[in-house]
């Protein structure tokens, strides 16, 4: 079938000849393979119509602060003897805080717990138009504050662990150069920091739009815009070839159930409060006031240069969000003298929420994390 | 009343011309063309200063009321050419990166399909393909630069119909955006001022009770 719809050069067809059997073998197939397409495909259909809801976030924990902009979660040790430096998690205000803890072999949180460590996370709730001029200021010096302050004095310590990721990061690095004597460690993944050396799609972008006017018109940055740059981030190989995969590995129910738990965490974007929005695109994409030390939050001027704690700063070398251009050179505007640079083989979310992370990243970033926290 | 008396002494000019009399205008009038023409344009001139009338009160107000709707329409229009200019270019950049990237495609089609494995190789040359023309437009300046005047005059957009709209909506007595934005920022304000002097409260209290205990 398919030599006499492709191929209609006579030479050709002659060479076909004498094969009758394996002609019909090969059409045989050709055909039992599109009734397997067929199925899969209808497979796909229902289970994506029957998804309902998806179990995200399953390590146990509880609520131990609830205000308006955030949750503190605190997650149940699970091992008898935690390192003494409690960890405080500052999740991104991009999308939500489960994607650290998507499923038990791919969570971040659930891997520091097994490690050791006594885990906290701020939980960004979503903005409302009342909170159009909640800020960089109220982000750092209240919400973090309070929640560095509620840590401390639950665990009687007087310095934390901070680790933040992507935007929670460059939040992390703000607030230890603001109030370093609270914190004894600082371990970052992937923060923008120097946003003039990042060559993503995404900083492309926020180097050219009109953040003051995306304020002062809708407030608060709408989802549909975070839709928008997410589609243009590796539009064919992640945003089609995903669901190419799905149908071929609908009969794998391990594979369904990871794409259905991403699937979830890509979709799931509040808005992002609009002055913070607006100091985020101006102030560090295309003024680059963070890595130039002249960022102000609230009455102070952000000097990096004043961090002189333990940094871990880890990167992803094929991040498409932020590159690691981007990051690395944190670790040359701290002063630190024990500062670590670690970079690893995949990309922003392969970094938290994959085996990879799983095998390579967290041991490496426990092993750190515990060395300066007894 | 400024205007009225302007009116007046054009009238009292009118009947100056006029020669203070209405016979002889009569006559003019019956006799001279040019007079005629003259008188015309007076009323003419007259009428606009009457249209000229309400620069205050009521009537001053309906009309800047709805001259600053007009204006708005305006603004509205050319904000719609503007963003379908923008628009044109943006999709210009795209249909075009998309054409270019279906002749690779094409050009890496295979000869034959004689297994499933030939449309997989296929699919995945051409996601290659598109990926790389695709990747390459968003990493451009010149798309960004597209991509952000399109989302600006949709903001501007979304500006005039706003405002056009809180305009018609003034019967209901509903605060407008800025009156709101005004209160959300007082209470953004407020609500920093009171978590700061809790804060400071706490303190104080934490160390009211280690000098007690000391």
């Amino acid at each position: 079938m398919t030599q006499e719809t492709f191929t209609p050069n006579p030479t050709e067809l002659r060479l076909g000849e004498g094969h009758g059997i394996e002609e019909e073998a090969d059409t045989n197939l050709f055909v039992k393979e599109f009734i397997d397409l067929s199925r899969k495909l209808e497979k796909t259909r229902n289970v994506l119509h029957n998804a309902g809801n998806i179990e995200v976030g399953i390590t146990p924990n509880e609520i131990v602060l609830d205000a308006k902009m955030y949750r503190l979660l605190h997650f149940r040790p699970m091992v008898s003897r935690t390192a003494k430096t409690p960890i405080l998690v500052v999740y991104a205000l991009i999308n939500k805080s489960y994607i650290l803890d998507l499923q038990p072999d791919k969570s971040w949180i659930r891997n520091l717990l097994s490690q050791g460590f006594d885990i906290y996370l701020i939980d960004w709730k979503t903005p409302t138009q009342v909170d159009k001029y909640v800020s960089f200021d109220d982000y750092v010096n209240s919400y973090i504050d309070d929640c560095v302050e509620f840590v401390r004095t639950k665990s009687s310590i007087d310095k934390l662990t901070l680790h933040g990721y992507c935007m929670g990061a460059t939040m992390s690095v703000v607030y230890t150069s603001l109030h370093q004597d609270k914190i004894r460690n600082l371990a970052t993944i992937a923060p923008v920091f120097d946003a003039e050396k990042d060559v993503t799609v995404l900083a492309n972008f926020s180097k050219h739009i009109d953040g003051e006017k995306i304020f002062n018109s809708v407030g608060n940055l709408p989802y549909e815009q975070l839709y928008a740059c997410y589609s243009a981030l590796k539009p064919f190989k992640q945003g089609v070839n995903k669901y190419f995969n799905l149908v071929e590995n609908i009969d794998n129910e391990e594979f369904v159930q990871n794409f259905l738990r991403i699937e979830k965490w890509l979709y799931d974007t509040p808005p992002i409060a609009g002055e913070t929005f607006r100091q985020w695109v101006v102030d560090i994409y295309q003024k680059n006031l963070l890595a130039a030390n002249e960022m102000r939050i609230g009455n102070e001027v952000v000097d990096l240069s004043k961090i002189q704690i333990p940094l871990l700063n880890i990167v992803a070398e094929e991040d498409h969000l932020v590159s690691p251009q981007c990051s690395a050179p944190l670790n040359d505007a701290v002063s630190s003298l024990d500062k670590r640079l670690m970079r690893f083989h995949t990309g922003h979310v392969g970094l938290i929420a994959s085996s990879y992370s799983q095998n390579n990243v967290l041991p490496k970033v426990g092993q750190w994390i515990k060395a300066r926290s007894q | 009343m400024v205007i009225e008396g302007e009116v007046n002494n054009d009238r009292i000019g009118s009947n100056n011309d006029r020669g203070g009399s209405e016979a002889p205008v009569q006559t003019s009038a019956n006799s001279d063309p040019l007079f005629m023409r003259e008188q015309i344009s007076k009323v003419f001139n007259l009428w606009s200063e009457i249209s000229r009338l309400p620069t205050v009160g009521p009537l001053y107000a309906y009309s800047q009321y709805s001259r600053s709707e007009l204006t708005e329409l305006v603004e509205l229009g050319k904000t719609i050419l503007q963003l379908q200019i923008h628009f044109s270019e943006y999709w210009l950049q795209i249909n075009n990166t998309y054409v270019h990237a279906l002749t690779k495609a094409a050009e890496k089609a295979p000869k034959k399909y004689d297994s499933k494995q030939d449309f997989e190789d296929y699919r995945k040359a051409v996601i290659d393909v598109f990926e790389d023309e695709f990747t390459a437009l968003f990493d451009s300046q010149e798309f960004a630069r597209s991509y952000s005047l399109v989302l600006s005059q949709q903001l501007d957009l979304f500006n005039h119909i706003q405002k056009l709209t809180e305009k018609s909506l003034r019967v209901l007595n509903l605060p407008t955006r800025a009156e709101v934005n005004e209160m959300v920022k007082d209470v953004h304000d407020l609500k920093k001022e009171v978590h700061d002097l809790t804060r400071k409260m706490e303190a104080i209290i934490r160390n009211d009770s280690r000098n007690i205990h000391a």
